[in-house]
């Protein structure tokens, strides 16, 4: 997964992001764990690799942050925030 | 519709609000008195470059207003009224050339300045009138503008919108419509015993939701949600949208963020006014005219 690089990233002091895409105006709020995602999301990363970035930080099965984690992306591309690579899907 | 010259003696006043410099001519005196209440803290010494001329005429059949280019008509005095104003506040915040609208209502109290964003219809208006009888002064129930490096909140002052249904819940809970309101249906912030205003950071941001609920809901929730939801209620002004939405992350930054869904007015207005009260108190206020530093969080693109 890459970002689209229309969105901008706005860190907040309570570690949220804001992700804004200039084209849509549309946002999207999300969390600490999301914005981590949001910062994998840089073209080199598979979402197995972002998963077991994730699975090193949290204290979660590695089932639920893997699915936690794909359907956090799924909204993601679905929004046009992100653009699957299919060299690396 | 053209406005030949006031033939009926008038009067005349002139205000100077965030850059907007308009002259108000008027044969009504209730009305004057109504402006200038609304905008008394804005009111202006007479000077030559006058931006805008604002026309409010009784006449015959009704009442006839003119805001520079723009011109209305109406039978009755509460409508007329109240479309001059809203074009007056339309009039402030397009000649804003650095300030972002928000829309939302500004309550401040002894140590904290409360922003309620939320929908038309969401309760903005009601909710503040009931604050006021809590204790709490009301600056505006509608708009907010925003100095985009301060984050200071300018609230543009407007007539309280109360319909029906709202004055009969306020009226449930002890609310009494001031004398002023035999003269003209309009109320001022002043008219319900507001002071002045002052320009500091909003350290509470609360998003009223709709509908209500049986029960009021008040939960906290992140600054980026809080700062997306203002977005969906600031309109497109002076700044790109970009730097609108730095802006609004930086406001939600400097604040405490709350989400409500409202119930009934007595309880949710005691549970706002609790949450107002619990919030620690700074030192942070400065009149109005006067500047502060105002430190916010980092914001990173």
């Amino acid at each position: 997964m890459i970002r689209r690089i229309e969105i901008e990233a706005h860190g907040l002091p309570d570690q949220s992001f804001l992700l804004f895409d200039q084209r849509s105006r549309a946002t999207i709020p999300v969390s600490e764990s999301g914005g981590r995602i949001w910062e994998l999301c840089d073209g080199k990363h598979t979402i197995d690799q972002i998963v077991d970035g994730l699975a090193v930080i949290y204290d979660a099965e590695r089932f639920q942050i893997d699915l936690d984690a794909r359907e956090f992306l799924a909204v993601l591309e679905r929004y046009g925030f992100v653009e699957r690579q299919s060299s690396f899907q | 519709m053209s406005f030949a010259p006031l033939l009926q003696p008038t009067k005349e006043s002139f205000f100077c609000i965030y850059g907007f410099t308009f002259v108000l001519r008027t044969n009504h005196s209730e009305s004057g008195d109504a402006i200038a209440r609304l905008y008394r803290q804005f009111l202006s010494p007479r000077v030559a470059d006058i931006g805008v001329e604002a026309i409010f005429r009784s006449e015959s059949d009704g009442f006839r207003w003119q805001i520079a280019e723009k011109t209305a008509s109406a039978s009755d005095l509460r409508s007329a009224l109240w479309g001059f104003e809203s074009a007056l506040c339309e009039a402030i915040i397009r000649s804003q050339r650095r300030l972002i609208a928000i829309h939302a209502a500004v309550v401040y109290s002894r140590d904290s300045v409360v922003l309620l964003v939320g929908p038309s219809g969401a309760g903005k208006s009601t909710l503040s009138v009931a604050l006021t009888q809590r204790g709490f002064a009301l600056a505006t129930d509608d708009v907010a503008l925003i100095e985009p490096q301060t984050l200071h909140v300018h609230p543009i002052p407007r007539c309280v919108h109360l319909d029906q249904q709202s004055l009969q819940l306020l009226e449930a809970e002890g609310f009494q419509l001031p004398e002023v309101w035999k003269q003209a249906p309009f109320l001022a912030p002043i008219d319900l015993g507001s002071g002045p205003t002052y320009q500091c950071g909003a350290e509470l941001l609360i998003y009223i939701a709709r509908p209500r609920a049986k029960c009021p809901n008040l939960k906290r929730v992140s600054q980026s949600e809080m700062a997306a939801r203002t977005l969906s209620e600031t309109g497109r002004g002076p700044l790109t949208d970009s730097e609108t939405v730095h802006v609004l992350a930086r406001v939600s930054s400097s604040a405490a963020c709350f989400y409500l869904v409202p119930g009934s007015l007595s309880e949710t207005a005691d549970m706002v006014s609790d949450l107002i009260l619990q919030q620690p108190p700074t030192s942070t206020r400065t009149e109005h005219g006067r500047s502060r530093l105002t430190e916010f969080g980092r914001t990173s693109i």
